[in-house]
């Protein structure tokens, strides 16, 4: 044969091969053309009740027997993609997450690798949804299989108080004659994990002791393992959530020595208290109580900052707040119009001008409230203080001034407010010189109130000197007591007698201020005034509950009368729960922000003698507590949490007066296991219910907290995966679909099908197609390519 | 309308000229022995004239079409061809009962896409609704018509699901645009048509129905309803509350433009409420609202004569509960030492045969125990009775103050049977009786239920009252949208014009390879 003869039957036989490319092309034959593979797409049940090694295996068995095919990995558990949210399955999300797909870019097949233990979604409907849809459904059970012996509950207490021990115990099942060991991770608020472990011995139980040195959520997991083996038999992340509460911790402020601090301690309250002059100190620890109580506090006690945070707590964060009347609190502790008043249910009312008074001020004129060293003269101070006080006073009061060094004398009798303004404005006759003795000036100031009539009689003392040691105090407040006289005392500077002042006021007749620098003695003279005729109602004072209190429901229909209160206006927003029996507010509540506030204007102690020795007295001083601290079970309302597969369902049950409640709506604030916060709005849903839904899944401890006009409520919710260790084994139900038609078996061998299937629809496989047009212009080559010289 | 996938393979169209070119210099010549060259001088083949070049083979233009055909076929030609098949989808949404001129909005719409499809000489239909999308019907004959007024406003509708927006197909929607959510951005694109109808722009429904036992008047209920204008003027209505036996309550609403309005009341207890609109709209549909109460019924318990007076006083006052009479089977059964059930009806059962003694330690409660339920005895100054028999296998204890089992559920095969060793006559704190709590702890683990904290809602979608068009008021109005188109492969008549080509040139390449056998045959002669 020549040359040409060869390559011509060379190029022959290249176009042979291209032509049988062509025609495996055309026949459906898959090679190198991915896209025109069939195309697989596998779902992989990732919860936990699959093991994840035997999906794995699963995902590899399947990818080698379709090995020539195009596959997509779709995870899913509750929920599909990459965060699969374990502790929970839902086929029927991932099932329409896989109808998408399919819809975008149409897949031969579809296989899922699953155990088929659904706990959320409606997997049938998605099922039948996909046969719809034309995707045809492969399934490839995987489970975890029966194991020797198995958690069966997780019993521990829903609420333990700080320190306490908690007991958790474990029932087990199975194989429980076997040596089983139950290792306890527990985790506090602080981070601070425990692990203890406990030895079932041969017995169907394990128990174990765990402390709880912190306050918060104490999250509990749970592995069983095999003690000679040290195999995992079973586990359990979200075993169970104990809310370790620090006994409501209550920050007790005392103005005035009050008893409710003793009952609460005695009831088992963990009762911080303090004197009210160190609430500066609390400042910055107001985030670690649950409520404060003012006992007769004056806003003085404590500066603007400590003030302002407070009120930042109560109503940022839902700290309760008890305010409880007295001497030294509302108006007369100065809070009208102050950031307190702002978050309390009461309004304290201006100065009671309606009730006319007879002021004296005696004003100490010795040596010293002349010019001091630093250009101050206290004496021409307390002149303007006078007067700017006197311009003050109404109609019908009375003014008058007693001047007083070693010896007193009247500056001014007893005469109109008018007039004793328009002879105060001009300069004092008086020069500051001699020393001081208070005794002559108070008893020649209490001869000027001889001569007044009906109304209230104040003494207002300004000095800066030592009381005179031989002075006859306790006589001098005597006289003052029965002549009805109130004392404002005005310890100007730093040298003035305060304990001596002290001895002539007493609680209820009187006040010492003390007045730093001099220059704010006109101030705190008509403010110390202006508090001190603030009303308080006195005398044997019946009070009436309005309907039945929450606090003492059923119970005290009659309640022991009161000795004063002060006289406050409800605010609008508020509800009154006790009133006198001139309609004014005795026991109010509201909520300022997500803070529950209450007010007791009588104060729980000297103005309410009776109550203290009242039978309901232990349930009133607990109850308050509660009520502000927002403890589980206090008030009339009943949170309740339920898992479901788009969320939290919170459903808040309310009753007022006997009756299911029915506030517009309430506010709910959330925790999520991981730190996040959050809020929802608990909307009307059925006669006293109100309903939100948290749409967060993920498991763990939730704190909520849900804030009404009728309370607040905290609960510990744990969202566990119960539902995820509940049996094992390949669920009933997938026999069912294959049954039914819904899915086919998964095997092997059904991969040739499904290859052959697809080759149909599918475009001819373009490395064929390639190869062809190589093959043949290779032929071309060969036959068309210049010849070489031939031997001669 | 002519695509390709790949375009890039366009390229091999290059190989045109190149083929071209290998072909240049013409038929492959045959080489024939002879004895004498003189002998053939006059058969000499007249060579090309000076500067002129041989024609090319002509092969070329077949192996250049073989090799177009192959380069277009590797580019994956796509041929746009208009989609003929049809899916209707039906807005089913209650506001398409409004009713208007000569129907509802429903039977208007569909009598409308039933003409234009009719006219359009679409015989491939298929009709789905958005309530309901999974279920296909063919056609939209009279008596798929039927159907779907029958069942409109009874789901609520969704956008097609993703796996059902097939691109072989012509989408059509029908609706009144009342609910923006059902023709949005993301669904209105896939429409190629859309049917908008609807001109009525006021209506008042009920939106919601919800009873509960009263906290007060425990055999009555306590209603909420709640009404919602969904139209555009400030409407009046009555809203009359019915129980089985007559009116309980009515109300005159008058109620703004999109604002709702709840009212309450009592009514005795029923199995049935119902509250309707007087003075009715267009869309009469939620005009009414009816709320099957039967699961606020109270359960009928058989109770042992030999149970403390606590337990039966806590049973008698139990909201939930009834005595079981003889005609009426018993659905509970509460035992203290003898047996008033069997084995298919829950049972609670108290032991107490010993002296009660307090409680001491901490509450170790089951997982299983809900947290309402918790809170109904915890913390309450119990005290134990009696000693309950060892847990067995499959048994699960619900309750152990100090390690004590208190309650637990036995497993029995049959209907649950708690056990309980707490004293029914522990004294309770002032206004938390002991035995009303306990009993009502054991009785909803006893039925799987919560009994006191019941409800009965029935609600609809808020949406689902509004019924204004959102866009194109008026009459009946279609919208075309784009013209849908279905690509279809091309690839396979080119690859079979490419086979044909490439037997041709095989033959070809055989028949020259005969002949220049037979040639070289000669040669070696």
């Amino acid at each position: 044969m020549n040359e040409a003869a060869t390559r011509t039957i060379l190029a022959a036989l290249l176009q042979v091969l291209a032509l049988a490319a062509l025609l495996l092309a055309l026949a459906g034959v898959r090679w190198l053309d991915l896209r025109a593979q069939p195309g697989l797409l596998v779902l992989v049940d990732r919860s936990l009740s699959v093991p994840r090694p035997a999906a794995d295996a699963a995902l590899t068995e399947l990818r080698s027997a379709a090995s020539h095919g195009r596959i997509a990995l779709l995870e899913f558990a509750g929920r599909t993609g990459p965060d699969v949210e374990p502790s929970s399955t839902n086929l029927e999300q991932a099932l329409d997450a896989a109808l998408a797909n399919h819809a975008q870019r149409p897949f031969a097949s579809a296989v899922v690798i699953s155990d088929g233990r659904t706990n959320a979604g409606d997997s049938e409907r998605a099922l039948r949804s996909a046969r719809e849809a034309g995707l045809p459904l492969r399934w490839l059970s995987v489970a975890r299989p029966a194991p020797a012996a198995w958690i069966t509950d997780v019993q521990a207490p829903s609420i333990a108080r700080r320190g306490q021990a908690v007991q958790v115990t474990v029932p087990l099942g199975g194989d429980t004659a076997r040596p089983l060991r139950v290792a306890v991770n527990a985790r506090d608020a602080s981070g601070a994990v425990q692990s203890v472990t406990a030895e079932t011995g041969g017995r169907a139980t394990a128990s174990v002791e765990l402390q709880t040195a912190h306050g918060g959520p104490l999250h509990v997991a749970l592995t069983l393992r095999d003690a000679r083996t040290n195999e995992v038999l079973d586990a359990r992340r979200d075993a169970a959530a104990v809310d370790v509460v620090e006994a409501a911790r209550l920050l007790y402020l005392q103005g005035s020595a009050g008893p409710l601090a003793r009952s609460l301690v005695a009831g088992g309250w963990s009762v911080e208290a303090a004197p009210a002059r160190r609430a500066d100190a609390y400042r910055e620890r107001l985030g670690g109580y649950e409520a404060v109580v003012l006992d007769d506090v004056s806003l003085d006690d404590a500066s603007r900052g400590f003030w302002q945070a407070l009120v930042a707590e109560v109503t940022g964060r839902g700290l309760g707040l008890l305010v409880l009347g007295g001497e030294r609190s509302f108006a007369r502790g100065g809070y009208r119009e102050s950031a307190l008043e702002s978050v309390v249910p009461v309004l304290s009312e201006p100065a009671a001008l309606d009730q006319p008074a007879s002021v004296v001020f005696a004003v100490d004129k010795s040596g010293s409230m002349g010019e001091g060293s630093r250009g101050v003269n206290r004496l021409s101070l307390a002149e303007r203080a006078v007067l700017e006080t006197a311009r003050t006073l109404g109609e019908r009061d009375a003014a008058g001034v007693v001047v007083f060094d070693i010896e007193p004398r009247v500056l001014l009798p007893l005469v109109p407010a008018a007039t004793a303004v328009r002879s105060l404005e001009g300069s004092w006759p008086v020069q500051a010189r001699g020393g001081t003795r208070l005794a002559p000036a108070i008893e020649l100031a209490t001869g000027q109130f001889a001569a007044t009539a009906a109304g209230r009689r104040i003494l207002v003392v300004v000095t800066d000197g030592f009381v005179d040691e031989d002075a006859p105090l306790d006589a001098l407040r005597g006289r003052l007591a029965a002549a009805r006289i109130e004392v404002v005392a005005l310890a100007v500077g730093p040298d003035a007698d305060v304990t001596s002042l002290a001895r002539l006021t007493s609680a209820d007749s009187g006040v010492v201020l003390r007045v730093g620098e001099a220059a704010e003695l006109p101030r705190a003279m008509s403010n110390g005034l202006e508090r001190r005729r603030a009303r308080i109602e006195r005398g044997r004072i019946a009070v009436e509950p309005v309907g039945t209190l929450p606090l003492l429901a059923g119970r005290a229909a009659r309640w022991p009368d009161i000795a004063a209160y002060a006289v406050t206006r409800l605010r609008p927003e508020a509800s009154a729960w006790l009133e006198s029996g001139q309609g004014d507010p005795v026991l109010a509540v509201w909520q300022a922000g997500t803070g529950r506030v209450v007010a007791v204007t009588s104060g729980l102690g000297p103005w309410t003698p009776q109550w203290l020795a009242w039978v309901a007295w232990p349930e009133l001083a607990g109850g308050l507590a509660a009520w502000v601290s927002g403890s589980p079970g206090s008030g009339n309302s009943a949170l309740e949490v339920t898992d479901t597969a788009e969320g939290l369902v919170v459903e808040a049950d309310l009753q007022q007066a006997g009756e299911w409640a029915a506030p517009a709506e309430a506010s709910l604030a959330f925790v999520t296991p991981t730190g996040r916060t959050g809020s929802a709005v608990l909307r009307p849903f059925a006669p006293g219910r109100l309903r939100a839904v948290v749409p967060t899944t993920e498991p763990g401890a939730y704190q909520l907290v849900a804030s009404s006009p009728l309370g607040v409520q905290r609960v510990l919710h744990l969202r566990d995966s119960r539902a995820e260790h509940e049996g094992w084994g390949v669920d009933p139900a997938v026999e069912r679909w294959i049954r039914d038609g819904l899915v086919q078996r998964w095997d092997a061998a059904a991969v040739a099908p499904v290859r052959l299937r697809s080759a149909v629809a599918a475009s001819p496989d373009r490395g064929l197609m390639g190869l062809a047009l190589l093959l043949f212009c290779t032929g071309v080559l060969v036959d068309r390519l210049p010849r070489g010289r031939r031997a001669a | 309308m002519l695509s390709f996938a790949t375009p890039t393979w366009l390229l091999g169209l290059l190989l045109v000229p190149v083929i071209r070119w290998l072909h240049r210099g013409g038929p492959r010549l045959r080489t024939v022995p002879v004895s004498s060259l003189a002998l053939w001088r006059k058969a000499a083949t007249p060579g090309p004239a000076a500067g002129a070049r041989r024609p090319p083979d002509p092969a070329w233009r077949r192996r250049a079409l073989l090799a177009a055909l192959l380069s277009v076929a590797l580019a994956g030609p796509r041929l746009a061809v208009p989609v003929g098949r049809v899916t209707l989808w039906v807005d089913d949404s209650l506001s398409m009962l409004t009713r208007e001129s000569g129907g509802t909005r429903l039977e208007t719409g569909l009598a409308t896409v039933a003409r234009e499809l009719s006219s359009a000489g679409r015989s491939d239909v298929e009709v789905r609704t958005l309530g309901n999308p999974w279920q296909a019907r063919a056609g939209l004959t009279p008596e798929v018509v039927a159907v779907l007024v029958k069942e409109a406003g009874q789901r609520e509708p969704a956008p097609p699901p993703a796996g059902l927006r097939l691109a072989d197909r012509q989408h059509w929607l029908l609706t009144d645009g009342a609910d923006p959510r059902l023709t949005g951005p993301d669904a209105g694109a896939m429409y190629a048509r859309v049917f908008r109808l609807g001109e009525a722009t006021r209506n008042v429904g009920v939106v919601r129905l919800a009873a509960r036992r009263s906290l007060r008047e425990p055999d009555r209920l306590d209603v909420e309803l709640q009404v919602r204008n969904g139209g555009d003027v400030v409407e009046e209505r009555v809203a009359l509350l019915e129980s089985g036996s007559g009116e309980v309550a009515r109300w005159p609403l008058r109620l703004e433009p999109g604002a709702s309005v709840s009212r309450s009341a009592v009514a005795p207890s029923s199995a049935g409420l119902r509250v309707v609109l007087q003075s009715r709209d267009a869309l009469e549909a939620d005009d009414t609202l009816a709320l099957d109460a039967q699961t606020l019924a109270a359960r009928r318990v058989a109770v042992d004569a030999r149970c403390p007076a606590a337990i039966l006083a806590a049973l008698r006052t139990h909201p939930a509960l009834r005595p079981a009479g003889v005609a009426a089977p018993a659905e509970l059964a509460v035992e203290c030492g003898a047996s008033v059930g069997t084995a298919a009806v829950p049972r609670i059962r108290f032991a107490l045969d010993q002296v009660p003694e307090a409680l001491d330690g901490p509450w170790t409660w089951s997982s299983n125990v809900g947290a309402a339920q918790r809170r109904r005895i915890e913390g309450l100054p119990l005290r134990a009775a009696g000693r309950l028999a060892p847990r067995a296998d499959g048994d699960s204890q619900l309750l152990a103050v100090g390690g004590t089992p208190l309650i637990v559920r036995r497993r029995t095969g049959g209907a649950p049977l708690i056990e309980t060793a707490l004293d029914p006559e522990s004294r309770g704190g002032v206004d938390r009786p002991a035995a009303p709590l306990l009993v009502a702890l054991l009785v909803d683990e006893a039925l799987s239920a919560s009994l006191l904290d019941a409800v009965a809602v029935v609600e609809r979608d808020a949406q689902s009252v509004m019924v204004a068009p959102r866009a194109d008021p008026g009459v009946v109005t279609t919208s075309v949208g784009r013209q849908v188109t279905q690509s279809r492969d091309g690839t396979r008549p080119l690859l079979v014009a490419a086979l044909l080509v490439l037997l041709w040139e095989l033959a070809a390449l055989l028949l020259r390879w005969r002949r220049e056998r037979v040639d070289a045959e000669a040669w070696s002669r």
